[in-house]
């Protein structure tokens, strides 16, 4: 592995960063989060030679720097959880979406840690349950049942929200 | 993929569903990212220079601390001293005393017999020596016995090989 060039980082931040901000957004608030990952792409930038695999060190990166992050400002969590509820959302708005982009951040956000863990790397950063174990370090059955129950709690969460919104 | 094969139909569906949003645009700069990125790769490199003279440094300090101190000898040099004379023997050194010593005998110098030899030809030789004193032999002395010697070819070369012998024996 040689050094990082500016082009390989500059793609890796086009091909990983929304889905990072959205993952270290799982604790932080977006501005924090968006601050974790540029740390992160920093610190990939100076090391001596590339990782063997960039896309588990980035994403192992932010949840260490966010969960870190997160625990140095517990006694600030519920102002900042204030906070957080008028930040942007999670997820681009777009009219040929299947479903409620609020809904599903709202759904997601009712989810435990480990359950939103899972869905959000599996669904919006495109990673195998294979790769999620080596970043969580959690075995792949725990995780498939945690990511089954997230999709159930969704799915109840959304038809919830389909009825309480019917005329 | 293996999860998704044993998900339901509904399961499946929801995760299609889910999957085909699409998170929210980092609100990242990227110029600025970059920038400091670079910045920490140079910086790097900066330790990595720092460091490696660094440690030449310490090296070079325990090699020089750990040389041992330099040895003593002790050794009688003899330097020749020029010894003031009389001029035309300055160049007369002391390991060839006998030469001096025929040098001196001989009235003139190297140049004035070089200077004969060249107006008069190996004549100016046998003058050169009777002159002298005839303390060395000359050309004829030389000559086989028998009154004057014919003036032939062969005398004239072996008279010349003689000369310049001789020659090369004063100088």
């Amino acid at each position: 592995m040689g050094q990082i060039e500016p082009n390989q980082l500059s793609r890796w931040f086009d091909a990983y960063g929304p889905g990072l901000v959205l993952y270290a957004r799982q604790w932080l608030p977006v501005g924090s989060a968006e601050d974790v990952v540029q740390d992160v792409f920093v610190r990939l930038a100076s090391q001596r030679a590339s990782p063997a695999n960039v896309k588990a060190w980035l994403f192992r990166s932010v949840r260490n720097a966010a969960i870190g992050r997160l625990r140095s400002r517990r006694r600030r969590a519920r102002r900042e959880r204030h906070a957080a509820a008028a930040q942007p959302g999670w997820f681009e708005h777009r009219p040929d979406d299947l479903v409620d982009v609020a809904a599903v951040q709202d759904a997601l956000t009712s989810l435990s840690d480990e359950q939103r863990e899972v869905i959000v790397l599996r669904l919006w950063c495109e990673m195998t349950l294979q790769e999620i174990a080596e970043i969580v370090g959690v075995p792949v059955s725990t995780l498939f049942s945690r990511y089954k129950v997230g999709l159930a709690a969704i799915r109840e969460r959304l038809e919830l929200s389909c009825k309480t919104n019917r005329p | 993929m293996q999860d998704e094969q044993t998900l339901t139909p509904a399961e499946q569906e929801l995760a299609s569903a889910l999957g085909g949003l699409v998170p929210a645009a980092a609100g990242i700069d990227r110029d600025r990212m970059m920038f400091q990125a670079g910045r920490a790769s140079a910086r790097r490199r900066g330790y990595v220079w720092q460091g490696a003279t660094a440690a030449l440094a310490f090296a070079l300090g325990l090699s020089v601390i750990g040389l041992p101190a330099p040895r003593q000898v002790e050794r009688i040099v003899y330097v020749t001293k020029e010894v003031p004379g009389l001029p035309g023997e300055h160049w007369a050194s002391a390991d060839s005393p006998r030469r001096a010593s025929d040098l001196s005998q001989v009235e003139g110098s190297y140049l004035e017999l070089r200077n004969e030899v060249l107006a008069r030809g190996l004549d100016a030789l046998s003058a050169f020596y009777a002159r002298a004193g005839g303390s060395r032999k000359t050309p004829e002395s030389l000559e086989p016995s028998g009154g004057t010697p014919k003036q032939t070819p062969y005398w004239r070369a072996y008279r010349g090989a003689r000369a310049t012998e001789e020659l090369g024996e004063l100088l």
